[in-house]
């Protein structure tokens, strides 16, 4: 009978024993691996709508913007950045926006902002902020010519403003001199967060270039929207190559959005040692149930060696079935991992109820997605089941070495 | 014979299989006593980063400031607030807060400007010494101002730099004045580095036309006394006229990721506690199974199904906390080497949470509760794991658990 057989049927023997062991370690699989896809599906759904809302996953920009941003450092070309995106299949949608810095005031008094120009027509369709207008409605092309803005709710009660109101954005143009411009509120937001809830200005692109003084070819950033976030890497080799020659530089979201970059650096390693902690307790059961076993069935292996089985044969047997062990238990902990996983990616947890006040936790200025769907890859499931074989693997080294450790005449003496 | 000697002598039969029961118990616990350690200390981190980098531990306003932030909403009890804190051992800080444009050059930006006391500030929190170029204001007003670390870049400002400072003063009318930067803040927080101007608070005065009066104080004992306690200190001055907060009302976002923080680790600690568990469950099962023999001779011999029962608890009794001991022991060491050492977390690059920077050490927290939870909870699993195959072994009918092979 070949030695897998066997191990088999030696596990069977104690059909409890080994069901428990199973329970363990699946269930410490299906919950690491599950954790990970939640917390790779909080992370991704953050920034994707970060890069959404914001400059997209790709940004270009005047090279010297990043260090001391000013409405005089603008991409000089956005129809040259708009073919480039149109010869690269994985850009979803392109944003010209103009970002600036100002201050608003209206009769009760005045805030510092930020004011983000926006195409309307795009921004509608992918922007998150669209979704999350609380009164009025979100911007429209018309608005262009109404001077129509959407701000947050901090913001409008800090100001006493409500929709139809007025207020006045004073910012430095392109040739630094104060202008002033009056703007009517259209819609009130409210992302979640203190930062954007109370100092954002969202405008029609148009009446931002004008306040500032760019033309229709110019904004201070493009932003590349991809349909498959992971294709950046390539695509933003892509957008290198294209625009070398160019006034400009290109940036992935990390460099943009370092808050964000960082938080799923720290959370993505933090989580694999947690995730790997349970696994590790789990796959110590098996050290414990297959020690045990070699203990008990001492008498077995004895008379197994006096029978002239040979030392090797017997370890190699042990070590196979705790790798069995771990093997089974693995792929019924993967499988019920991912099919939980897999369930609540569809149904979606919805924890914005569970949260005093309802304020989420923000990373910078972004508030973190509270409606939780796991995103399950496959470099999940290799992580968590690589670990559980390595191991389990390095558990049963000592239990394979132990067996073999019996004097047998003594022990067939025994009892 | 005792019974508790009974059950360790039956403990010793086996050696073998004692020793790695007592083995996955001790390293379960001392896995989660370090896992304790941690969580706890993350929770410092935050904490501590909220009320350092600016909030203190308690606030006080105006009730009117609220979410207007109005500057018309002055605080008219704050010297006294300060006084009595001050007579306590609390150190208190008089801010006055308004809004204004800072430009220089072409770049321009919103601001939040806190008029402050420098030496109050220094007394109180982290704020002035955590800077990256420069010096936080001296103690004599001349228009100078600290710039958030974002602030500055967005204004592409460095120290020395003169900045112009436009803001609406009390009576409305718009007042400007040229400011030179002295100092540019570490990064503390999105709350902080993107949008405060920080300046003498006398300075302040000239501008805003404010004379004296501040909308905000805050207050803190450095961790030595409770909040609640700073709390009533301030109330007893302040009266009801004023909103008292604690920074966890003040940046409720914060206080929830120190929430989500405690419950996901609760959550991670029973998957602990589980794994653990079961593991045991198995060991103390095959002990039952093997010695129904025995157990059966025990009842033939008269012994009660209760008598059964609490022998095998008592084995269990004794395992789990010679095991959880061992285990805590070796946890707790872990946790005083994390604490003194801590793990750095600045190759993550800048981290903060709801706005709120931290330090980018992150080092453990030892607490008798980080201790004994774990250790406690380890030995209630045990004997609850050995619960099932104590109630097997006592419901034993003699004659046929003889006869088991």
């Amino acid at each position: 009978m070949n030695l897998v057989k066997l191990a088999w049927r030696n596990l069977l023997r104690n059909k409890r024993r080994t069901a428990i062991t199973l329970v363990s370690i699946a269930s410490g699989c299906a919950f690491a691996l599950f954790v990970i896809a939640l917390m790779d599906g909080i992370h991704k759904k953050t920034i994707e709508d970060a890069a959404r809302m914001l400059a997209g996953q790709i940004t270009v920009e005047h090279p010297a913007y990043r260090d001391a941003p000013g409405p005089a450092l603008f991409v000089p070309s956005v129809g040259a950045m708009q073919a480039v995106a149109s010869k690269i299949p994985e850009i979803e949608s392109v944003k010209p926006l103009v970002a600036g810095q100002g201050m608003v005031a209206s009769a009760a008094g005045s805030v510092g902002v930020a004011f983000l120009g926006v195409d309307p027509a795009i921004e509608g369709d992918v922007s998150p902020l669209a979704r999350h207008m609380v009164r009025g409605r979100f911007l429209v092309p018309a608005d262009a010519d109404a001077r129509g803005v959407v701000v947050g709710t901090k913001l409008a009660a800090r100001m006493h403003v409500d929709l139809g109101n007025k207020v006045v954005l004073t910012t430095t143009d392109v040739h630094g001199e104060v202008v002033e411009e009056l703007l009517r509120i259209v819609g009130i937001f409210s992302l979640g967060s203190d930062a954007l809830d109370g100092g954002l200005v969202e405008m029609p692109l148009a009446v931002s270039r004008r306040v500032i003084g760019l033309t229709d070819d110019e904004a201070t950033q493009v932003g590349f929207l991809l349909g498959d976030p992971d294709s950046e890497e390539q695509v933003i080799a892509q957008v290198r190559a294209m625009v070398a020659g160019q006034p400009v530089t290109v940036y992935s979201w990390a460099t943009l959005l370092p808050a964000l970059a960082s938080w799923e650096a720290s959370g993505t390693r933090g989580h694999h040692v947690i995730c790997g902690v349970v696994i590790f307790l789990a796959s110590f059961t098996i050290l414990n149930t297959i020690l045990m076993s070699v203990l008990e069935r001492k008498r077995e292996f004895a008379m197994l060696l006096a029978l002239g089985t040979s030392p090797a044969r017997l370890r190699a047997q042990v070590f196979i079935e705790s790798v069995l062990l771990g093997v089974a238990g693995c792929a019924a902990g993967l499988a019920l991992g991912a099919a939980g996983a897999l369930a609540a990616a569809r149904h979606g947890i919805d924890l914005r109820d569970s949260v005093k006040d309802g304020a989420a936790p923000t990373v910078g200025n972004l508030a973190v997605s509270l409606q939780l769907r796991p995103i399950l890859t496959l470099g999940d499931v290799v992580f968590v089941g690589s670990l559980v074989l390595i191991l389990t693997m390095v558990i049963a080294i000592y239990p394979t070495l132990r067996s073999t450790r019996i004097h047998v005449a003594n022990t067939l003496r025994a009892n | 014979m005792s019974p508790w000697r009974l059950a360790w002598r039956n403990l010793q039969r086996n050696r073998g299989r004692t020793g790695i029961s007592v083995l996955a118990l001790a390293v379960s616990t001392t896995l989660l006593v370090v896992f304790h350690g941690m969580v706890y200390g993350l929770d410092d981190l935050v904490s501590r980063g909220a009320v350092n980098l600016g909030v203190g531990e308690v606030e006080v306003h105006a009730k009117a400031y609220g979410l207007d932030q109005s500057i018309y909403a002055t605080l008219p009890t704050a010297d006294a607030i300060v006084e009595r804190a001050r007579s306590r051992g609390i150190d208190a800080a008089r801010r006055a807060l308004g809004g204004g444009l800072l430009s220089s050059g072409e770049k321009s930006s919103g601001v939040r400007i806190w008029g402050v006391d420098p030496a109050a500030e220094r007394a109180l929190g982290k704020l002035p010494s955590h800077l990256k170029a420069g010096s936080y204001l001296p103690d004599t007003n001349g228009n100078r101002v600290v710039l958030g670390s974002e602030l500055a870049r967005i204004l592409g400002a460095k120290v020395g730099d003169r900045l112009a400072l436009i803001v609406q003063a009390m009576d409305a009318s718009t007042s400007t004045e040229m400011m030179t930067v002295d100092g540019v803040l570490e990064s503390a927080g999105e709350q902080i580095d993107g949008t405060v101007a920080i300046i003498d608070r006398r300075d302040f005065d000239a501008l805003f036309g404010t004379d004296g009066k501040v909308h905000e104080v805050a207050l803190s004992s450095h961790f030595q006394l409770p909040e609640e306690q700073v709390v009533a200190v301030a109330k007893s001055v302040a009266g009801d006229a004023a909103d008292v907060q604690t920074w966890r009302a003040v940046l409720p976002a914060v206080a929830n990721v120190v929430d989500i923080t405690r419950s996901s680790a609760g959550l991670f600690s029973f998957v602990f506690f589980a794994a653990a568990g079961l593991g045991l469950l198995n060991t103390m099962l095959m002990a039952a199974t093997e010695r129904i023999r025995e157990y059966g001779i025990l009842k033939a011999l008269g012994a009660t199904p209760w008598r059964i029962l609490t022998d095998v608890a008592r084995e269990a009794f004794l395992l789990g906390s010679l095991s959880a001991c061992a285990g805590g022991a070796v946890g707790l060491a872990a946790v005083f080497a994390l604490e003194s050492h801590g793990i750095d977390l600045s190759k993550f690059g800048k981290l903060s949470l709801s706005g709120v920077g931290f330090e980018s050490v992150w080092r453990a927290h030892a607490s008798a509760d980080g201790v004994l939870v774990p250790v406690l909870g380890m030995l209630l699993v045990t004997v609850a794991a050995s619960l099932y195959p104590a109630l097997k072994a006592a419901r034993l009918e003699p004659v046929k658990a003889i006869a088991h092979v």
